[in-house]
């Protein structure tokens, strides 16, 4: 009713006030900037930049000074006269105490958002000195690793499935080249990083955990430039400039890949043929219409390929990982009046894997094939409503068709025609929002909206969710700020997977009977203290999140294709949902960070103790147990030091206690034929899941960066020593027999210490 | 030479010991129990049940307490609603653990046994409900092929069983061999287990057991047998258990059992025999 009634009022408030509007965007590049503070001291009222850079502050003396203001930037201070169309371009800063001003009219965001600085990215000390958004994710409090070098999140007791992971609005289904141990994100070719904690606004919906909204760039409309590197796993190359005279258009490119395959050439013996490499690439178009309209393209490819093939006498045999993800993104914004924001985007994201076997023996083919995958096509619509100084009512809806190849099998015998079987299914996801952003005064800001959701599969159940939101944000003092966070989310998608390494191999598969959808609730507080001027932030806040409907595994379930291959016979009578049980969970935990940026140096830490449990059933007798995300502490020191203009150390220190794992607790010997004959094997039989703890692990990585000015551009070399004191940090446990007989537990360890070196530039 | 390099680069980087090391303060909490194994079939003439007791996972079990020798002085006993009956041990290497003969049980169908064995202050105790002789091997279909070349022949047998509607419908299908020796005289049976299925009725109107292989100069025997769900999901489980060891990217398996108290699988088997010829 009272949407029913802005609506009715809008015209007339339209009408009304004056409004200063336009857009906010990086001099010299022309990129967007998302957040820019545009405050008028006169009357104490401000509003932020959206994601297109694009503001609207109604006005009744359109003579008065506006700041606009953006932390890394330098202020600009406008006096537009008559004007009501303000497009304002701010510069990078050089020197951080610019920043007063910012903070003079900032919001506060809260402790549930971050924005990854990308600069921060880049000057981190990481394995083989391969740049990776999802590893600086990894310093943030409440964020942590599955296994150490792994790039998934588990953020605040969620599993990396329940993370919506969007490339310019496309959903990627699976985010990591390299079995995990690399993002599919190239950091030169991206904008801006956010991560939401739990509480997303109800914009974003259809995961439980986290949304993390990648954002590329979009080319500079000025000049054309170019970055990249050389590392010693991969070589990348951005390029980006205008299209065309007037600047009307911009382009980006940017591609990567690895040569891994080198280095395993050196382990792969006489007769075997190994291979293991990804690649990707982005694009990026935008096109500025008459009247200020946007239209933007962008998209991304990118693929994996593992494998090995052997030749021996008599035959050969070829096994092969491959998989991949497409996104396309097209969109269109246009400004409404000056108080209306309209964004259309279609969106198509694709996912999928092959596993291949295939033997040749005496001239007779032996061939199994898997393959499965996740295709949307869809169609947002989001409309910001500009109602006056920092009240912004947002609405939307979303369509998208999910098609779900659960499981194909092609199999090729003695000649015999192949056979395939494929299970497809399609599902329609339908969501409307409202969301209202409100300062209602200058101490108290609130955000809260509704998010309605409808899961329509061809067949099978519909499902429904209704998604309360809430943030309210409270200014103690020009110091001191407080917030609430409330969250209410439904998650329509299971990822099938292994408890382990998250392996492209895992299954997309639709809500159903006996999988409904996952609906979890998020209760947060927080306060953040940041007194003006002053170099130092910290932060703290308290989370409680439980999760229903959560998807486990049943005691001896398995999802990895390796085991169909060790009984392909029975691979056609597997039943996936037989493996899966579910369940409820609940995490809650504390997370602190301290920042603290000076000229010359920047330190930034990261506490976070936590618990996590789940309760499944069948599984430790339906009772709470640790969850595979449960890790009690987890601490992260990191931060740069500028020793000399051209040179920057940089360092990274973590430790993270143990998490649970399944070890068996006692081994007994079995008869293959119960009762008839007496050929054994030896069974481990394991008391409870989760039930021991691998050991803690800790490392500290240390990089150094040696800037050099070549007359086309910029570059720099950087040094890198991943573990730098060779702590044998546990991959997994398990049991093995020593020679003398004894069984012993035992931790593989990757990744002794690293050295790398790695070439970046610009031009 | 690539060797060289790569032993090379490994040790620049610490040492090949470096990726495998042992926890040497692992504190895996261990308590002993019995395991306990058997198939109860009427069509049988010895009732076989084998005990064992678990040793730890992790360090140095006492000798006695490998895991791996049949215990010794366990009191065995098997019990329906009338009676109960003891077992004793039997040393003979093929059929080692403690036994009855069937004479004395009679196994029926429809009977409910329970297995009870005691040992120092342990004891375990399973159940089962042997299954009723009507259907079993309702539809059953055997054919029989013939493959190979270059004067190698394999014969194969392929069974295949109707498949009733429901969901609780469990088989097992094992074959006896028993090889003529020269003297033309058969020789001392072996059986194998070739396959279990579960029956449901997603499975389609047939169930197809994996394909047996007929040696020559053999008597072959199948037993088509009706057995429960403990017993399916037992050898199910267990074979999961041993394709996952050692694979660190598969989910821990934990082998199921019906034993309280213990581990293992009380199971049956009510079989219908048919002799096939390659």
């Amino acid at each position: 009713m009272r949407y029913l009634l802005l609506l009715f009022l809008l015209p007339s408030m339209l009408l009304s006030q004056r409004t200063l509007s336009g857009t906010v965007t990086e001099a010299g590049s022309g990129e967007p900037l998302m957040g820019v503070n545009v405050y008028v001291p006169a009357t104490g009222t401000g509003v932020q930049t959206n994601a297109y850079g694009f503001y609207s502050l109604p006005l009744a003396d359109t003579t008065v000074p506006v700041i606009y203001s953006y932390l890394g930037y330098a202020s600009d201070t406008v006096r537009q006269g008559r004007g009501s169309v303000v497009d304002v371009a701010l510069r990078p800063s050089q020197s951080v105490l610019t920043t007063v001003e910012v903070r003079v009219g900032s919001r506060v965001r809260g402790t549930e958002v971050s924005q990854l600085s990308l600069q921060t990215v880049n000057e981190l000390p990481v394995l083989f000195g391969e740049k990776d958004i999802m590893k600086g994710l990894q310093l943030l409090p409440g964020v942590s690793n599955p296994r150490e070098g792994f790039g998934g999140l588990y953020v605040r007791g969620g599993s990396p499935d329940q993370n919506l992971i969007l490339l310019d609005g496309a959903p990627v289904y699976n985010a990591y080249h390299l079995f995990g141990f690399l993002s599919v994100f190239n950091a030169d070719a991206l904008q801006r990083v956010t991560l939401y904690k739990g509480n997303f606004p109800a914009r974003y919906g259809g995961r439980t955990a986290a949304v993390v909204d990648v954002r590329m760039k979009e080319g500079n409309r000025s000049e054309r430039h170019g970055s990249g590197g050389i590392g010693l796993l991969t070589s990348r190359l951005t390029l980006e400039g205008p299209l065309g005279k007037g600047k009307r258009a911009s382009f980006l490119v940017s591609g990567r890949r690895t040569y891994a395959d080198l280095l395993l050439g050196l382990v792969t013996p006489k007769g075997e043929k190994r291979t293991l490499h990804f690649y990707d690439g982005s694009f990026k178009l935008n096109y500025a219409l008459p009247r200020g309209d946007r239209f933007y393209l962008s998209g991304y490819t990118g693929r994996d390929a593992f494998g090995s093939a052997y030749t021996r006498p008599g035959g050969t045999e070829r096994d092969g990982f491959d998989w991949g993800n497409r996104t396309l993104t097209a969109r269109y914004n246009r400004v409404v009046g000056e108080r209306a924001f309209l964004n259309i985007t279609a969106l198509y994201t694709k996912f999928d894997f092959t596993v291949t076997n295939e033997q040749i023996v005496r001239d007779t083919l032996y061939g199994l094939e898997y393959f499965s995958g996740i295709q949307d096509a869809g169609i947002t619509l989001d409309l910001d409503l500009y109602l006056g100084a920092g009240h912004t009512l947002r609405f939307g809806a979303v369509a998208v068709r999910h098609d779900f190849t659960l499981a194909a099998l092609s199999r090729r015998e003695l000649g015999a025609d192949e056979s395939v079987a494929t299970q497809r299914v399609r599902a329609p996801e339908y969501a409307l929002y409202a969301e209202d952003e409100w300062q209602l005064s200058d101490r108290v800001e609130i955000n809260y909206g509704l998010r309605l959701s409808l899961f329509a599969p061809v067949s099978g159940p519909i499902y429904a969710g209704v998604g309360p939101r809430l943030s309210f944000r409270y200014r103690y003092s020009p110091a001191l700020h407080l917030t609430l966070g409330y969250a209410r989310t439904t998650q329509y998608l299971h990822l099938l997977s292994n408890s382990g390494p998250g392996l492209p191999t895992s299954l997309w598969v639709p809500a159903s009977n006996r999988m409904p959808p996952q609906r979890g609730q998020q209760w947060s507080a927080g306060t953040i203290y940041q007194r003006p001027a002053s170099p130092w932030t910290f932060a703290a806040g308290l989370y409680y999140r439980r999760m229903r409907d959560l998807l486990g595994y049943r005691n001896g379930a398995t999802f990895l294709l390796l085991d169909v291959f060790d009984q392909p016979e029975r691979s056609g009578r597997t039943d996936l949902i037989d493996n899966v049980t579910t369940g409820s969970g609940r995490a809650y935990g504390s997370e602190w960070s301290g920042n603290y940026q000076s000229d010359r140096l920047r330190l930034n830490l990261a506490y976070t103790l936590a618990w996590v449990s789940h309760r499944l059933a069948g599984v430790n007798a339906e009772k709470y147990f640790a969850a595979n995300q449960d890790r009690r502490h987890d601490f992260t020191l990191s931060g740069s030091w500028q020793w000399r203009p051209d040179l920057l150390l940089t360092a990274a220190w973590s430790y993270g206690s143990g998490v649970p794992t399944t070890v068996p607790n006692s081994i007994y010997s079995a008869p293959v034929l119960p009762g008839f004959t007496n050929t054994r094997i030896d069974l481990d039989h394991h008391t409870e899941r989760n039930g021991y703890r691998i050991p803690a692990v800790h490392r500290l990585d240390l990089a150094l960066q040696w800037k050099r000015h070549p007359r086309w551009g910029e570059a720099y070399w950087e040094l890198g020593c991943y573990n730098a004191y060779a702590r044998a940090n546990p991959f997994f446990v398990e049991t093995r027999y020593r020679q003398d007989r004894r069984r012993v537990l035992t931790k593989t360890a990757l990744f002794p210490l690293i050295p790398s070196v790695a070439y970046n530039f610009s031009f | 030479m690539r060797y060289l390099t790569l032993l090379l680069a490994l040790g620049m980087m610490g040492c090949t010991e470096f990726f495998i090391q042992e926890i040497a303060d692992a504190e895996v909490p261990f308590i002993p129990q019995l395991a306990v194994f058997t198939l109860l079939q009427p069509q049988d003439s010895l009732i076989v049940v084998d005990v064992r007791l678990t040793a730890p996972a992790v360090g140095s079990p006492p000798p006695d307490r490998s895991g791996r020798d049949l215990v010794s002085g366990a009191q065995v006993t098997i019990s329906d609603s009338l009676q109960t009956f003891p077992l004793t041990l039997s040393t003979d290497p093929l059929r080692a653990g403690y036994v009855i003969s069937n004479d004395i049980v009679r196994l029926r169908a429809g009977g409910r046994y329970t297995v009870s064995v005691t040992y120092e202050d342990l004891t375990a105790r399973g159940t089962v409900t042997i299954p009723p002789e009507h259907g079993v091997g309702e539809g059953l279909e055997i054919a029989t092929t013939e493959e190979g070349q270059n004067g190698f022949a394999e014969h194969r047998a392929w069974v295949s069983l109707l498949n009733p509607s429901g969901e609780e419908d469990y088989y097992l299908l094992l074959h006896d061999r028993r090889s003529y020796r020269s003297d033309g005289t058969l020789g001392r049976p072996e059986r194998s287990l070739v396959d279990w299925l579960h029956g449901r009725t997603v499975t389609g109107p047939r169930l197809h057991f994996l394909p047996l292989t007929l040696a020559g100069r053999s008597q072959h025997l199948l037993r088509i047998c009706r057995t429960t769900a403990a017993t399916v999901s037992y050898l199910s489980s267990r074979d999961m258990a041993r394709a996952n060891t050692g694979n660190p990217f598969a989910e821990p398996t934990q082998v199921s059992s019906n034993v309280e108290g213990g581990l293992g699988l009380v199971g049956c088997a009510q079989c219908r025999l048919v002799y096939v010829k390659p």
